[in-house]
């Protein structure tokens, strides 16, 4: 049977189906007699409001934010489109970057809780986020990718250990002792959590952790390229390596490093990395998953805003497009 | 407000009271009439700029697009687009449709009840689009789109296909080339007009005349979609073969390489090739280098941002007619191209 509607209400009720909507929004003007009729019929039918259409009347805002780092980045943009096909055509979504300006990410998250979005979706910059916690009631927000690191929201990311620990670990089944880490700054959420998966998955094959492996700046091409030569001439050069995003990855390329490579292996997939050099071995977000279950938080929240906040890790997947091969010789690991 | 006030001969706050409609039993009828007159003549939208500084609203500025944040094509549009509109001090808040239509109304109204000082529309690629209804207080620019009627009410910026498409034959011809392939696509029909345009006019330039059965089209631009037309042109014998083909686009590109390479032709010795987009990750990860054209999508975001921001600040009588601005399209210069095998 086809999921009642609130004319199948309002027919049961006897009323009309305006009345309905004034009970659903809990409007006066509305009989104690015919209100309790209506939530009788609604029980009677397992009517649920559908929460984007309950959006589209409250037209006030209609809109929903996602707030994030750079929408010019190919993972930012597969993100926005999956919120709005999650949302559907019921809300629009506006979408600000904050190019990791915390006092930016404020004024906007501010200016857009004084009721210009019904909901925020946010990818926090790194730092502080008090004032989440004082937004005007009734403004939900969830974060996604990372969480706020002081204030309690509902929270959807990628299991970054577990993709993490999954890549190392193929490499090491391939053989390699040696493998280096290349990511951003240790002080981006998602970076801390890759490289405990990093470490999970030497710990677990008892290869010993070593510092000089682990290389972790903001992406920079020729800083990049200089460690890349560097690390040619350790003791015991890499025989693998690891990028922790994608922007590590690209800057890795810009660099000569040639990443179609068996080798290699980078977190998060983008655009192409199916064709450039052969193809690119990725630990994949689902960005579509992410997307619409950050929606489909945030549009909860939007109903309950007592709820209790949780916590959402969606699985990563590796992409193998280079069959592993030989464990390499370290000269095969330079630019 | 002021230019009102003046204009009637009343004050400001006269005119703020009518303005938000609280001129009853303050204000002479007849003069709240007039200045309700004027208040129209002059385009004048309650307050919106005023209102925003007032409560120190973060100042915005709206961008409708149809699907560009989803195409990682465009994303140097944006980036520019973002990064000057951020050294202004400005916020930019984008909406895309996701290339649906009917979505750009609610979009734009959506935006507009943000306060946005002024407002881009973007496409994804070359195309017409219809001017969205906003007061006319608030400055529009198009970005990478003109306008679907009058091409002079607004400013817009589109690359200069044509440039581009006569700059890339003309590196071939001065190579040496006279045979000369062109893969167009179908799809973009503004772009393949004017960069067909291009073709022919740069090889009238040379007088060569044009020989249709070096001209091919695609349906679309992703790579496969080429294959068919580069066997077209590629699968022949070599004195019916171009020397030399410039491709609507990188992908297409990719797909000329592909072929040459299943036909044996080394690239560029057998076969040059020059491409259009200058696509990040395809051009300089092909073998060699594909010569191309730079689609200057950051200098348009950039563009189109700096120009809306010159009317926001600008004295309405000081502000410019609209300009539509054929960005230059430049030529990068890799390795795919050298001089014709039966020229050396």
């Amino acid at each position: 049977m086809s999921r009642a509607t609130i004319r199948d209400v309002a027919r049961l009720a006897a009323v009309s189906v305006k009345t309905v909507s004034r009970v659903l929004n809990k409007e006066p003007y509305v009989a104690d007699g015919t209100r309790d009729r209506v939530s009788a019929a609604m029980r009677e039918l397992s009517y649920r409001p559908n929460p984007a259409a309950q959006g589209l009347r409250r037209a006030a805002s209609g809109s929903i934010a996602f707030v994030c780092e750079d929408i010019s980045e190919p993972f930012a943009a597969q993100l926005a489109l999956s919120i709005d096909r999650a949302v559907g055509n019921e809300y629009v979504v506006i979408v600000a970057s904050m190019m990791g300006d915390p006092a930016r990410e404020r004024e906007t998250i501010e200016s857009l809780a004084s009721g210009y979005a019904d909901g925020i979706i946010l990818g926090p910059t790194p730092g502080p986020k008090g004032y989440l916690a004082r937004l005007p009631r009734g403004t939900a927000l969830v974060c996604l990718d990372r969480p706020a690191p002081d204030v309690a929201t509902d929270v959807v990311l990628s299991d970054n250990v577990g993709g993490m620990t999954d890549a190392v670990r193929h490499l090491v089944d391939a053989g390699h002792k040696r493998i280096a880490y290349l990511g951003d700054a240790p002080a981006v959420f998602t970076q801390q959590e890759r490289l405990l998966g990093y470490r999970a998955a030497l710990d677990a094959a008892g290869i010993a952790y070593d510092k000089e492996l682990i290389y972790q700046h903001a992406p920079d091409d020729q800083r990049l390229k200089k460690h890349l030569s560097w690390l040619m001439q350790v003791r015991e050069p890499p025989t693998a390596v690891v990028s922790a995003n994608s922007l590590t990855t690209l800057s890795l390329v810009h660099a000569g490093f040639d990443v179609g490579r068996s080798n290699f292996i980078g977190f998060d997939d983008f655009p192409l990395a199916d064709v450039l050099y052969g193809g690119i071995n990725v630990i994949a977000q689902d960005a579509d998953a992410l997307g619409a279950e950050a929606t489909h938080t945030l549009l909860r929240r939007m109903q309950d805003n007592a709820a209790p906040v949780r916590t959402t890790r969606l699985a990563t997947k590796l992409v193998l497009r280079q069959t592993p091969g030989e464990p390499a010789s370290a000269d095969r690991v330079e630019p | 407000m002021k230019d009102i006030a003046a204009e009637v001969g009343v004050s400001v706050s006269a005119v703020s009271l009518v303005l938000n409609g609280r001129d009853a039993g303050r204000i002479n009828p007849a003069v709240a009439h007039r200045i309700r007159s004027y208040a129209d003549a002059f385009g004048y939208v309650p307050n919106q700029l005023a209102r925003s500084l007032k409560s120190k609203q973060t100042q915005t500025i709206g961008l409708v697009s149809d699907r560009v944040a989803t195409v990682p094509f465009s994303s140097h549009m944006l980036a520019g687009a973002q990064e000057t509109a951020w050294r202004h001090g400005y916020l930019l808040m984008l909406v895309d449709t996701g290339g649906n239509d009917t979505v750009q109304t609610p979009a734009v109204q959506s935006l507009l009840q943000r306060n946005i000082d002024a407002l881009i529309v973007a496409a994804t690629y070359h195309r017409q689009v219809e001017i969205p209804q906003v007061p006319s207080t608030t400055p529009i620019a198009f970005l990478d789109g003109r306008p679907s009627t009058d091409e002079r009410t607004v400013d817009y910026v589109v690359p200069d296909e044509e440039q581009g498409a006569f700059d890339a034959v003309q590196h071939l011809i001065d190579a040496g080339h006279r045979r000369i392939g062109f893969c167009t696509v179908s799809a973009y029909p503004i772009a393949d007009r004017l960069r067909t345009r291009g073709y022919e006019r740069a090889l009238a330039a040379a007088g060569i005349r044009p020989d249709p059965s070096l001209m091919v089209a695609a349906e679309d631009a992703s790579t496969r979609f080429a294959i068919a037309p580069a066997r077209t042109l590629l699968d022949r014998p070599a004195e019916k073969r171009p020397t030399a083909v410039f491709c609507f686009g990188d992908q297409i590109a990719m797909g000329f390489y592909h072929v040459a390479r299943a036909l044996g032709l080394t690239i560029p010795s057998d076969l040059s090739i020059v491409g259009f987009d200058n696509q990040e990750f395809v051009a300089e990860a092909l073998e060699p280098g594909l010569t191309t054209v730079q689609l200057p999508h950051r200098a348009m975001g950039e563009w189109a941002v700096e120009r809306v921001l010159g009317r926001i600040t600008a004295a309405p009588h000081q502000r410019h007619d609209p300009t539509g601005l054929r960005m230059h399209c430049p030529l990068v210069v890799r390795g795919s191209v050298s001089m014709p095998r039966d020229h050396s």
